[in-house]
């Protein structure tokens, strides 16, 4: 599928052309939260364009905060993040919004607006490119609605598309979640547990067409998971946080679930928050299947 | 929905087909939805021009406003002593009637909710008697009282109690109804019984809801009982109207200010109870600070994890969740003592209570009806009117004091500060005002209503603004949206119905709070409701009460289905 016209891409300026160049690369990140408490801890990574990395990790681990400081909702206390070749953390105000339209981003609770149309709410992943604010699909060019027409295809909601977005399912509205965020022709693609509040089916579902996008589009796709055997399967690499520190980084080539979950079980020293979220059920399962 | 589009499979142009729908096609609903907004906007705009409220009437009624404020100067406080015993017995009928509201309210909304009510009959007598209570104007039911207790605190505590339990006991047992249903049915499946059930599940949870709303419900009788004050139920009302009877503008005056400074100082702090007692999603659990060590160590209690204990460790929390119980229980009966009932008086007037009904029925005219009727028509005009006009302003304001809205703190603060000064001033005594500086009539009612009206949306717009859902606006943020396109697409459609409600709201209690100021010669039918009780007219006061009670059913009919139309 070709579904993407290149007119609308623009590289950001000075992004690194070499294929071999990091997408996303961070230098000894580090966020405080207040004292003693710190999101991130001594965060140094590259990450390689085309490639799904998979942040796995507890609750409170630090994977939100790596994502969120990828594309400037937070920004961090010291160290560098490039991403497309841009610093993240010291862009102004109008250049992060130019970075921010080269980044998707999908959230566990898929951020809809629940009374607007399924439609307008796929527009709304153009804002970035359109001038003015917008209320009402009418107020977006006839293109641009067509073109959303055509990314609730790929996503296969064409049909919901006049639909008020929470009359659809968990499943159905992270795809149109995905549907917005592929409005932006993002070259990269930044996921928040993306199925964390989905069944099986409907999360299969949304990281066959994640890995689907990768190919098609040459997404550069970083994800949270909490599902280690759904992470082996959709990632190139999986990259384990405890604490916000690193603690595990490797290709998924023969790793088995038991290893990569052990970055749930073996908590040597475990923090007051891990235990805490030790109790949370879901993590627990998550971590032994 | 036959609308879809019908579109080619996933991969390939479609040659030849129709293009397809990329606009929704409108709603039924919606389009009428739409006609009945513009329709009420065009009233509203045709009540202005009929009220004749314009600027040259505005602007020629300065000259009256200049000469107003010399008469008004230098301001006249009566002594300390007494000033502050004034204070003192508003502030003990404001408190005794929200107790009362309170105490009133709880059962009644237990009653009325789904969740905790399964029998229908019940639960439409609990509603009916909730919406009887908001139905009937706390003036008439003053009216009702004074006649029975005589002149004095009593009548007032038991009109305004009453009266709020239309609002109270409404929002409480909507806030039952929207506690999470898991911890009942948790004890239910359990095996607790339905009582165990909801005395576990509700009280703690409601808790924040009860004093929130309560102190949102002492704002509003601290600025009734000034109204009430001036047909005689005493306080600083009743020394208002005493020095206006007599032109004293400068004490008159000098007394507003002390009730404005009086509104101001409890809004600012039962704002403060509220912001401090009410789940907020971005505070942090749980958190230790010095005090709580302190006291963890003069207890003997070790800090850090805490040791096995069935009593709960003494916190700063648990102290002043103490203290604030045991300082209402003294204030309630230190009020008790302050307005001095007298509890023969209390019950003479309990016996009176049937044949003092009866006075008011049947309704009737009197043979004024003509008169009655036309003065409705002002009436609706000037809540139509003032809505209009407090909307075009309460808007703007509104979106500026948005903390998620605007990102620059002062702004949104000043903004704030701006509402809690317009909120501040009762309208009664914004009434008054332009009474004085407009002159007895329409005008100067709807000029108070609508100054009254932006304190109230701005805020109800701003709150609606701040509570919607962050992660969505997050969310558009991401795809490089800058701040406005942020507002329009993701923070105003969210909030969109929530405004028109609070639109439809403020349109139903202005034409209430129409009617009330009528009393002080704002226009109206209220100046025909206080006439007929002064000349022993009842039924004319119940066939007015009724007429109003047919006007208000059919706005908030209008705005339910309203409601429901741009959800």
């Amino acid at each position: 599928m070709t579904a993407s016209p290149s007119d609308h891409h623009r590289p950001a300026a000075g992004a690194p052309s070499a294929p071999d160049h990091p997408a996303i690369s961070l230098r000894a990140v580090t966020k405080d939260f207040g004292p003693g408490v710190k999101g991130l801890d001594e965060v140094s990574l590259d990450i390689a364009p085309g490639s799904i990395t998979v942040l796995l990790g507890l609750s409170g681990s630090g994977k939100s905060t790596l994502l969120r400081h990828l594309n400037g909702l937070q920004r961090p206390t010291r160290g560098r993040i490039e991403v497309l070749g841009e610093a993240v953390g010291e862009l102004p105000g109008p250049a992060l919004r130019r970075l921010r339209r080269e980044i998707g981003m999908i959230f566990q609770d898929f951020g809809l607006v629940g009374a607007m149309s399924v439609l307008e709410n796929v527009c709304t992943g153009r804002l970035g490119s359109l001038r003015g604010p917008r209320m009402g699909l009418i107020m977006y060019p006839r293109a641009v609605r067509l073109e959303a027409l055509e990314q609730l295809e790929r996503v296969g909601l064409a049909d919901r598309a006049h639909q008020r977005a929470d009359t659809l399912s968990g499943g159905q509205q992270q795809r149109v979640a995905i549907a917005r965020s592929l409005m932006q022709h993002p070259r990269i693609l930044l996921a928040d547990e993306p199925v964390a509040s989905l069944d099986p089916v409907s999360s299969r579902q949304i990281l066959d067409l994640l890995q689907r996008l990768r190919e098609e589009d040459g997404l550069t796709v970083v994800t949270a998971l909490h599902q280690v055997d759904l992470a082996l399967d959709l990632a190139d690499r999986v990259i384990g946080l405890r604490g916000g520190r690193v603690v595990l980084d490797r290709s998924t080539t023969g790793l088995s679930p038991r290893d990569a979950a052990r970055i749930y079980e073996s908590v040597a020293t475990p923090t007051t928050e891990e235990m805490e979220s030790l109790t949370d059920m879901s993590t627990l399962t998550a971590a032994r299947r | 929905m036959s609308a879809a589009p019908v579109l080619a499979p996933p991969t390939g142009p479609r040659p030849g087909a129709a293009p397809p729908r990329t606009l929704t096609r409108p709603r039924p609903g919606g389009t009428a939805a739409a006609a009945v907004m513009l329709t009420l906007v065009a009233l509203g705009a045709w009540s202005v021009i009929d009220l004749g409220i314009d600027l040259p009437t505005v602007l020629g009624s300065v000259g009256n406003a200049v000469a107003f404020v010399q008469r008004m100067l230098p301001l006249d406080f009566p002594p300390a002593a007494e000033l502050a015993a004034m204070i003192g017995q508003t502030l003990a009928i404001v408190l005794l009637s929200t107790l009362l509201a309170i105490g009133l309210s709880v059962p009644l909304s237990l009653a009325a909710a789904r969740a905790t009510t399964r029998g229908r009959l019940s639960r439409g007598t609990a509603r009916t008697l909730i919406v009887l209570a908001r139905a009937i104007p706390d003036l008439v039911l003053a009216i009702v009282f004074l006649r029975l207790f005589g002149l004095g605190p009593v009548a007032g505590i038991l009109a305004m109690g009453l009266h709020s339990v239309g609002m109270i006991g409404k929002l409480y047992a909507d806030a039952i109804e929207e506690l999470d249903d898991a911890p009942r049915r948790a004890v239910e499946a359990l095996g607790g019984t339905r009582r165990q059930q909801i005395w576990t599940a509700i009280p703690l949870a409601l808790l924040p809801q009860i004093i929130a709303t309560g102190l949102h419900r002492f704002d509003i009788n601290l600025r009734t009982s000034v109204l009430l004050g001036y047909v005689g139920v005493g306080g600083i009302g009743l020394a208002i109207a005493d020095a206006l009877r007599a032109l004293d503008y400068q004490r008159g005056m000098a007394l507003a200010v002390v009730v404005l400074a009086l509104c101001i100082v409890v809004e600012l702090t039962s704002g403060a109870i509220r912001a401090a007692i009410l789940p907020r999603t971005d505070r942090r659990a749980a958190e230790t600070g010095w005090a709580d060590r302190l006291l963890a160590r003069s207890t003997g209690t070790p800090s850090g994890p805490a040791a096995p204990s069935i009593t709960p460790p003494w916190t700063v929390d648990r102290l002043r969740r103490l203290l604030s119980g045991a300082m209402i229980v003294l204030l309630a009966l230190a009020s008790v003592r302050a307005v001095e009932i007298d509890a023969g008086t209390l019950l003479g007037g309990i016996l009176e209570i049937p044949s003092t009904l009866l006075l008011f029925l049947p309704p009737g005219f009197g043979g004024s009806a003509s008169l009655v009727f036309a003065d409705l028509l002002v009436t609706v005009q000037i809540a139509l009117a003032a809505t209009l006009l407090g909307a075009l302003l309460a808007v703007p304001i509104g979106i500026l004091a948005a903390r998620t809205v605007v990102a620059h703190r002062a702004v949104h603060t000043s903004a704030r500060l701006l509402i809690v000064i317009i909120r501040g001033i009762p309208e009664l005594i914004l009434a008054i005002l332009f009474v004085v500086i407009t002159g007895l009539g329409a005008v100067a009612g709807t000029l108070a209503l609508a100054l009254g009206a932006v304190g109230l949306l701005s805020k109800l717009i701003a709150d609606s603004l701040e509570e919607t859902d962050v992660r969505v606006q997050e969310a558009v943020r991401t795809v490089g949206a800058s701040g406005p396109q942020v507002f329009l697409a993701a923070t105003l459609r969210q909030a969109a119905p929530a405004v028109v409600a609070h639109v439809m709201y403020l349109l139903d209690t202005n034409i209430r709070a129409a009617t009330l100021l009528g009393v002080v010669g704002a226009g109206g039918v209220g100046f025909l409701l206080l006439n007929a009780a002064r000349i022993n007219q009842f039924e004319v006061v119940t066939a007015i009460v009724l007429l109003m009670l047919l006007v208000v059913l059919a706005v908030e009919a209008l705005a339910l289905w309203l409601r429901r139309a741009v959800r």
